[in-house]
Parts: structure tokens; sequence; C-alpha cells
């Protein structure tokens, strides 16, 4: 609660906050809050510009845009999610137990970590979706995977330096096993940066998400994503230029405030951070 | 359990310490016992391999250090086990860790994490080695808490390690280290980084405790004050090996080896009439690297015969009870 009460104080924070959240809340319920069928095609409604009917406007197969803008939030939101899920966990494990257990272990699993980001993250995502397959799955792993880097070097950075603290030869000399000390003593440490990182991370995953489906290596047709949308959106730019409202809006307000939201919960965790300034 | 049963044998233990500039002799051999309640002590300046010995003893030799040789035996109620063999991260040294042997180091402003409040670190330590449920736990971390003297344990049980008093920390330890009942309690300078008045309500804590638990204390300190109030036994050390071991009174009445006459004459008297400047002893302790023939103390001794510099002695009994690795008091042959 302590948090929550700091954390408000940051007035840019709490406002994009709170669109960050309302965004959350369209994800969860984008069933039964889309104005209209957003599958439903209606050749009667090709390109209809935005009217009460059709706020944003309907795309080449006459689909409601707002409804597609609102189903693809929840799509990007539930990729982005698991995807960030995915390379905390992957992360914080591999680099907790590396920086634990030291030796060639450590040696293996950091080399193996500076491989993966040698290649730029969208590049190692396309070979994952290629290999993986361009499904929901692919995906999120692709884009876990590209981000899990981050994770394994900062968990195994705190882990080395905790490692040695004498509170933790004094468990170890209690009786204590590795996973006890791990659980007790190490994640406690690594929570912190690791919370950081994370919301850092979330409109990285945002836009990688939306770039691979813009090239059609994510979701895929119908279901919408705003990338995809994009995609589909510059074919028509000259004739029907309402299109690339709607998603582009949608991509720009939901990477802006996680940004402002990841800057402002690093400052209210890293108060050190902020004097700096 | 008789006098003749002792609670642990340490016997010709090596451990050396493979670094890129050498090998260091932290420990070359060293043998010592401890019987069922009783308090040894163990002096010897910095570097001297008291806590290395220590170390040993729990099992927490890391690498490059490495036990060379020796035996470490533990006599459990049924059996004797050898710590030198166990895995240092199996299953049996881990139950023995904490439940037979405790330990308590130098630095009560960090052997306790500073994330979680004191009585939840010792609600951990007792749920370790099981047979309690939390809540009994937590009423037994109390209970401890009590015993060690810490004032309104129940408001203490909630505190963190930073609102503590230095003093108040080591208590918490102390409490945490007793809370499984060892038999044997290592405490490494224990009482180093404390105030002087604090150190003596410490000492008479522990003192009070090894008489409540019934509990064995092997006690590393380099102030021979403290091992004067403490100690049953006493074993000097020099560079990684034992130059006399006696009864405390002994010791300090009627030191045999030239270095433990050293360290008496290195306290400061008290005396109005007839007080004398401090006598140090000169030099430096040898390297630990350093590959020497003959006694470790000779370059500094100012009895050193021909025959120390020749060959190491061996730690023999000079009077009953009272050993000491000394050529001065053995015929030499």
């Amino acid at each position: 609660m302590d948090f929550l009460r700091r954390y408000r104080r940051d007035k840019v924070g709490a406002y994009f906050g709170a669109i960050l959240l309302l965004l959350y809340g369209v994800a969860l319920t984008a069933q039964w809050i889309t104005p209209a069928d957003p599958m439903a095609i209606n050749l009667n409604e090709v390109f209809a510009p935005p009217s009460w009917r059709h706020w944003l406007g309907a795309d080449q197969f006459g689909r409601d845009i707002l409804s597609r803008v609102i189903l693809a939030t929840q799509v990007t939101v539930k990729i982005t999610s698991a995807a960030c899920i995915f390379a905390v966990l992957t992360g914080v494990t591999i680099g907790m137990f590396a920086g634990y257990r030291g030796g060639w272990v450590e040696s293996a699993a950091m080399r193996a970590t500076d491989m993966l980001l040698i290649f730029p993250i969208i590049m190692l995502a396309i070979v994952v979706v290629v290999v993986a397959g361009p499904t929901e799955t692919g995906v999120i792993i692709a884009l876990g995977l590209a981000q899990a880097p981050q994770f394994i070097r900062i968990a195994r950075g705190v882990t080395l330096s905790v490692k040695e603290e004498l509170y933790v030869e004094a468990a170890i000399a209690a009786g204590a096993g590795r996973a006890h000390i791990l659980a007790h003593h190490i994640w406690p440490n690594i929570s912190t940066p690791i919370i950081v990182q994370a919301t850092l991370t979330l409109p990285v995953l945002v836009l990688n998400a939306s770039a691979l489906s813009y090239l059609g290596l994510g979701v895929q047709p119908p279901t919408p994503e705003w990338g995809q949308m994009l995609n589909e959106a510059k074919d028509h730019l000259i004739t029907a230029p309402h299109l690339i409202v709607g998603p582009a809006a949608a991509l720009v307000v939901f990477v802006l405030s996680a940004n402002l939201v990841g800057d402002a919960v690093q400052e209210t965790l890293n108060p050190k951070l902020k004097k700096q300034k | 359990m008789g006098d003749g049963a002792p609670l642990i044998e340490v016997k010709g233990l090596k451990v050396h310490f493979h670094t890129e500039d050498g090998v260091a002799r932290a420990v070359d051999g060293v043998d010592f016992t401890i019987a069922p309640e009783r308090t040894l002590g163990v002096v010897g300046e910095s570097g001297c391999g008291k806590s290395v010995t220590a170390r040993a003893v729990m099992g927490l030799i890391e690498p490059p250090g490495r036990i060379e040789q020796g035996e470490i035996l533990l006599h459990l109620r049924d059996k004797v086990v050898d710590i030198c063999r166990l895995d240092p991260r199996g299953r049996e040294i881990r139950d023995i860790r904490g439940s037979e042997i405790a330990m308590i180091f130098q630095e009560p402003m960090t052997s306790l994490n500073p994330v979680f409040r004191i009585g939840d670190q010792i609600v951990e330590a007792i749920l370790l080695h099981g047979g309690m449920g939390r809540s009994q736990a937590h009423e037994r971390a109390i209970e401890l808490l009590d015993a060690v003297g810490i004032p309104m344990p129940r408001q203490r049980f909630e505190s963190f390690p930073h609102q503590l008093s230095g003093g108040m920390r080591q208590r918490a330890m102390i409490a945490m280290a007793m809370s499984c009942n060892p038999r044997l309690l290592i405490a490494d300078e224990p009482t180093t980084a404390l105030d002087v008045t604090i150190q003596a309500q410490v000492i008479d804590l522990m003192n009070a405790l090894r008489r409540d638990f019934n509990t064995a204390i092997m006690f590393i300190t380099h102030d021979l004050g403290v091992i004067a109030g403490m100690a049953d036994d006493v074993v000097v050390m020099y560079s990684g090996k034992i130059v006399e071991s006696a009864p405390v009174r002994e010791i300090f009445h009627n030191p045999k080896h030239p270095y433990t006459q050293g360290l008496m004459n290195s306290i400061p008297s008290l005396a109005v009439w007839g007080a004398r400047r401090l006598k140090a002893i000169d030099g430096v302790v040898p390297s630990p690297f350093a590959h020497q023939q003959g006694c470790r103390f000779a370059p500094r001794c100012s009895h050193a015969m021909e025959v120390c510099r020749a060959r190491s002695p061996e730690l023999l009994e000079a009077a009953p009870g009272h050993s000491a690795a000394c050529f001065l008091h053995q015929a030499a042959p």
C-alpha cells in the first residue's frame, strides 16, 4: 500500500497508469463491449467513413474498425502479457540458478545468453516464428525468448552479489538447502529490479508483437491485430485514409502509457535514481 | 554421556586453498577434541586459521579451499560421522548444520537478512529442521527471544534487523543458533564487533545459555580477556597449527610456548604500581603461502635454537593435560 501512495505522487505516472488500466479493462471485456461483430463482413459498407454507426469507419470488407481495434487490444494484451511472464520465468530461473551454482554451468548459460543478444530482437523473433509457426504460442515464445536475456542478466547479477552476503552463509550454517536459499534470501532481492524491468519491457513487447504481425508473422487473419490492421490499411492509404487511425492511435496510446508507467514504477521503487536527475 | 566420550574430535586437519598465487596452507595439521558441555577457546591472531577450522567443522569449506587430510568426527547419539567425508551440499550435512552444530558470526550487522523480520528468520530456522508447525514455531521463537534477554520479545519479533542495535542483533543471532538445541555452538568472534559493555553482556548470556541448553561451545577470538571469562580449555593457534593446548587456568598462569607467553605479555596491565611498557611480539605472521622448514614461530622467537629451524616440533604433553609444540619442553632427541 505504501507503494501505491508513493506512486500516486507522480502525476504523469498516475494518469497514464489509469489509461493503461482502462486498456486492460477493455482487453478483458472485449467480447462484450464491441459495438458490432468484429468479424462480420458487410459488402454494402466497404470503406464506409466514420459515422454514428461506425465510429472509426469500416474496412475493405465492411467490418467495423472500432470493434476490431477493441478485439485487437485483447489479442495484444494476451500475447504480450504471456510473453512477459515467459521471459521473466525463464530469465529469472536460469539467471538465479546460473549465478548461484557458478562454475561451468554459469559460463555456459551466460555465453548462450550473449549469443541470443547478438541477434536483433526482431530477427530472433522471426526465426522462432518460422520454426514454431505463426500461431499465438509461437509468437509468445518468440517475443519472450528475445527478452529473456535481460532478465537472465539481472537475476544473475543480483544473485552473484547476494550469495556472498554473510546471511546466506549463516543460512547454510543453519542447514538450509539450495532451494531454500534461492527462495528466501536471493529472490526477495531480485524481485524489485525484475518488476521494474518487466514494466519497461512491456511496451517493447507490444511494439514487437505489432511489428511481427505487420510482417505477416504474427497472429493470422481474420483475428485482428494492430500491426496487421496497419499493414492492410497501408494498401488503401489514398482511397480510405481513416483505416489507419484506429489501430495506430491504439498502438501509440498503449505503448506511451506502458512506457511512462514503467518509468514511474522505476522511480517509485528506486528513489535514488530520481535524485540523480 | 560420560567423561570419556567426546562430542567432536578433529584429527590431523589440513585445509589448503589452491589459488593462482600458490597453495595457502590455512590450516596445517590441527588436532583437538571438545567434550560435551565444555567450552573450547580458540585463540590466535588474524590469519592463523581459526575461522577456517570453524568452517571446516561446519562443512563450509568452498573451492578454492579443500580439506586435504584429516578427520572431523562428530559423535551423534547412535553413530560417529566424519564431516570431511560428507557431501557439503548433501542431506546429511544439512541435517547436522543447525540442529547438531550451529554457528554465529562476527558481524551481527550482516548475518541477518535485512528484508525479513527477525522473528520470521528464527521461525525459518526452526522450520528447517522440522518437527513443528508454523504457529508452534512462532511461539518457540518468542520464547527464544525472551531467553536471550531481548526485552518485549513479542514486539521485537516484528522488528527488522536495522531497527535493532548490534548487541540486540547478536542476541537474535544467538536465539536463531539455539533454536534447535544444538549440541555444539561455534562462535566465530561473536563479540569482536561489539562495544565492551555489550561484549560482557553477550558473554554472560552465552555462559547462561550453555548451562540451560547443555551446549558445548567452540569460541573463537583473538581477545584473551574474553577467553578468560568463557573457556574451560584453550588452544592457541599460530600459522595454521596449534602451538599450545591446556585448561584455561594453566594457559594464563603457566604458559609454556613462547608465543603464548608473548600473547600474555601483550595484555595491558591495570596495575598502578609496577606498570610496565607493553611488550609486543616482534615480526609478523608468516604468509600462509610460505613453505618454511622447522617451527613456524622460530623467526620471531627469542628462545629459538638450532633444532627449531631444522624440524617442526610436535604437539606433545609438557605437563598433565597441558601440551605445547615447542622443543623447550621436549627432550630433543
